[in-house]
């Protein structure tokens, strides 16, 4: 090889290598700006989600505590009223039974909002009852298994994991029209499992992401984001809806 | 510094790796990846041919010619399987489409067959490496947590590593420098090396795909 | 009952105080006696005044009403307490239960059911509102709650029956159908039930069938 070439060649093997080591930096510069916005972006979802909580549970509180209250004292006062006449009192009795059921729908409101259930007895308790008062409705049957389960969580993390579970079910009432729904959560070493199925009409996933429809996956996804875990979402029109959801149990957590 | 043919040749059949290690795993992953693993058999069974023109034709231009067409459309398969549902799988068919057009002027109409033509070989690294760059920007932007483990950027590196030192390797040629067949020795000893770090990306990219797809939302 | 009854109220809303004073004042045989408005006046008032029967709300400021409970039940065990609650599903009612109290009402009972539950309590009976949801019931079953340990009631086989049936929440018609009675024969059963197990409240009898074994829980109440 002639030295003029031995030039070359020399010069060529160090321009690479200089080309490869910009593109090393690039991708490492890169890399280091992704994990920094993802970090922002978790610490903004965050916030909202206390801020809305936090919300939640001061409706709830004030539905029960000052509306629920003053409208019982009135049905109690109707109750106490003696009328002879027969369509007075058959007023007075039509009464009573709307103020009834005003405050089973402000109870059931503010159930929906916060269980109470979960800060007293926790995230099994609180998931029992709540598939419990699906189940009483009698519009679909919840099949579930929660018995010797102990999950000692974090009230974040509870709420988080009720949350999602909630979510779920919602969508599954109000767009799937399926009459079945399979809940089962295992506790594996360091991880929580939840499975999710129904038996209803599915759904077209791409379709719904572009339309950004409600299903509130955007919510749900949000909150195993924050969890750390992972979601596998199997679904298609005519075929069901099957939740696979992954959320590891980090020290922080417990 | 002089090393061995042989020793060279053993590690272009790294490939071999990663095909195996394919054959296994196929069922198992996604269907998106499965044109992957094809373009390893495809590199494998290439590597082959190539060994048999040497030995019986003592030329690989012919073959080394077609491979390289094949290979465009397999991995325009493979990103079209990647990006088809939200994006358009049409953009990959005209890709295809003005490849081929590209290759039948080069190697039918401005040269012969029977050379080994640089011009539809630059075309389609620079088409596949851009098409890597973009992939790996759209991992960047959804909420994948740790991008390193994850299969398509360990492929896609390895594409962009590979067809841009193709792209200049080719260049060479093109130019028809006429330098000493030591010197294109040396080009190619690099390239060999270059084809053994790609080797061994496809194949940690083949153990990392995916069984299930994650539920992933962009920004 | 000839004596009046002498009542302490307690709910830190005054509104609902105002209302049962309003209903109650001019039911002759009960008396309110004083007012509290948490659970700490409670004790102080139940003390000074040793009433018969006390209505509390359950969540209160300062002290809430299962401690209370406990409280004036300590130095006056004869005093019967009924729980107040807005939610029936309220699982504070079974720690008003487990600390004492004899019955519940939920904050919207109509005056003639808020004056039974008196009645009955001052009667030595438990007693568990009309509206108790079937969640409650199990949530009581699976408590610590049993004031039955001293029942001995005697139950004729046909009324074993009965109260098997009302667990199935069968209706008066469909247990009269079964046991061969006439309609009005049950509701009378009913009643009678209901004073021989010392409960008021169907959730009363099914509550002391499944503590008593008469009834086991999977025999069609899931």
């Amino acid at each position: 090889m002639h030295s003029e070439e031995a030039k070359v060649y020399i010069a060529l093997l160090i321009a690479a290598t200089v080309l490869a080591i910009i593109l090393a930096l690039f991708i490492l510069a890169t890399l280091r700006q992704q994990k920094k916005h993802r970090q922002l972006q978790q610490e903004k979802i965050n916030a909202e989600i206390k801020a809305l909580e936090n919300e939640r549970r001061r409706v709830a509180r004030d539905l029960h505590d000052e509306v629920a209250v003053i409208l019982s004292v009135a049905k109690v006062e109707l109750s106490a009223i003696e009328e002879t006449d027969k369509t007075k009192s058959k007023s007075l009795l039509k009464a009573c039974n709307y103020i009834d059921d005003g405050l089973e729908k402000i109870r059931a409101i503010a159930r929906d909002l916060m269980p109470v259930a979960l800060e007293k007895k926790g995230l099994i308790s609180a998931l029992g009852d709540f598939f419990e008062s699906i189940n009483d409705t009698q519009t679909l049957i919840i099949e579930y298994d929660l018995l010797g389960l102990e999950l000692n969580l974090v009230e974040s993390a509870q709420i988080h994991i009720y949350r999602i579970v909630q979510e779920i079910i919602h969508n599954s009432l109000k767009y799937s029209g399926a009459s079945k729904i399979w809940f089962d959560l295992k506790r594996e070493t360091a991880s929580i499992a939840i499975d999710i199925k129904d038996n209803g009409k599915g759904f077209n996933q791409a379709k719904v992401i572009k339309e950004n429809n409600g299903l509130g996956l955007h919510n749900i996804y949000s909150r195993v984001e924050l969890l750390g875990g992972d979601m596998y979402l199997d679904t298609d029109e005519e075929k069901g809806v099957n939740y696979h959801i992954e959320i590891p149990i980090k020290k922080s957590y417990e | 510094m002089i090393i061995n043919y042989d020793l060279l040749l053993i590690f272009s059949y790294t490939i071999a790796l990663a095909a195996i290690i394919g054959i296994f795993r196929y069922k198992q992953i996604l269907k998106s990846y499965r044109p992957f693993i094809f373009f390893t058999w495809l590199a494998l069974l290439g590597e082959i041919v190539n060994l048999l023109c040497t030995k019986l034709l003592h030329s690989t231009a012919v073959d080394t010619n077609i491979y390289t067409l094949i290979e465009f459309g397999v991995l325009l398969w493979l990103f079209a399987c990647w990006n088809g549902t939200y994006g358009s799988s049409k953009l990959y068919y005209y890709l295809f489409a003005i490849g081929t057009l590209v290759w039948v002027i080069d190697n039918l109409m401005i040269y012969n067959i029977h050379n080994e033509n640089s011009i539809f070989r630059i075309f389609y690294s620079l088409v596949l490496v851009y098409l890597s760059i973009d992939q790996i920007n759209q991992l960047l932007f959804n909420r994948e947590r740790n991008i390193v483990y994850n299969s398509k950027f360990i492929i896609c590196a390895g594409f962009i590593i590979y067809f841009s030192y193709k792209a200049t390797f080719e260049i060479f040629f093109l130019v028809h420098v006429n330098w000493s067949l030591d010197f294109y020795k040396k080009i190619f000893t690099v390239f060999v090396f270059v084809n053994l770090v790609s080797n061994i990306l496809y194949t940690l990219a083949v153990l990392c795909i995916p069984k299930k797809q994650k539920f992933i939302l962009p920004y | 009952m000839s004596n009046t009854i002498k009542m302490v109220i307690a709910d830190d809303h005054s509104v609902y105080l105002e209302g049962l004073h309003s209903i109650l004042h001019s039911v002759p045989g009960i008396s309110i006696v004083a007012d509290a408005i948490n659970g700490d006046d409670l004790v102080k008032k139940a003390a000074k005044f040793q009433p018969d029967i006390v209505l509390t709300d359950i969540t209160m400021p300062v002290k809430n009403g299962i401690v209370a409970t406990r409280e004036l039940l300590k130095h006056n065990p004869a005093i019967g307490v009924i729980a107040l609650t807005v939610s029936g599903e309220d699982t504070n009612i079974v720690d008003m239960l487990e600390a004492g109290a004899s019955g519940y009402l939920l904050k919207n009972s109509a005056k003639q059911e808020i004056i039974e539950a008196i009645q009955t309590v001052y009667g030595h009976g438990t007693y568990y509102c009309k509206n108790t949801s079937r969640q409650l019931t199990k949530i009581i079953l699976k408590s610590r709650f049993n004031p039955f340990e001293n029942a001995n009631a005697i139950l004729s086989d046909v009324e074993v029956q009965v109260i098997k049936l009302i667990c199935q929440e069968k209706t008066s018609k469909e247990i009269a159908h079964e046991v061969h009675l006439s309609d009005r024969t049950i509701e009378a059963w009913r009643a009678r039930l209901q004073e021989k197990l010392k409960v008021r409240g169907t959730a009363g009898i099914v509550v002391y069938a499944i503590r008593n074994g008469i009834f086991k829980v999977g025999d069609d109440m899931k």
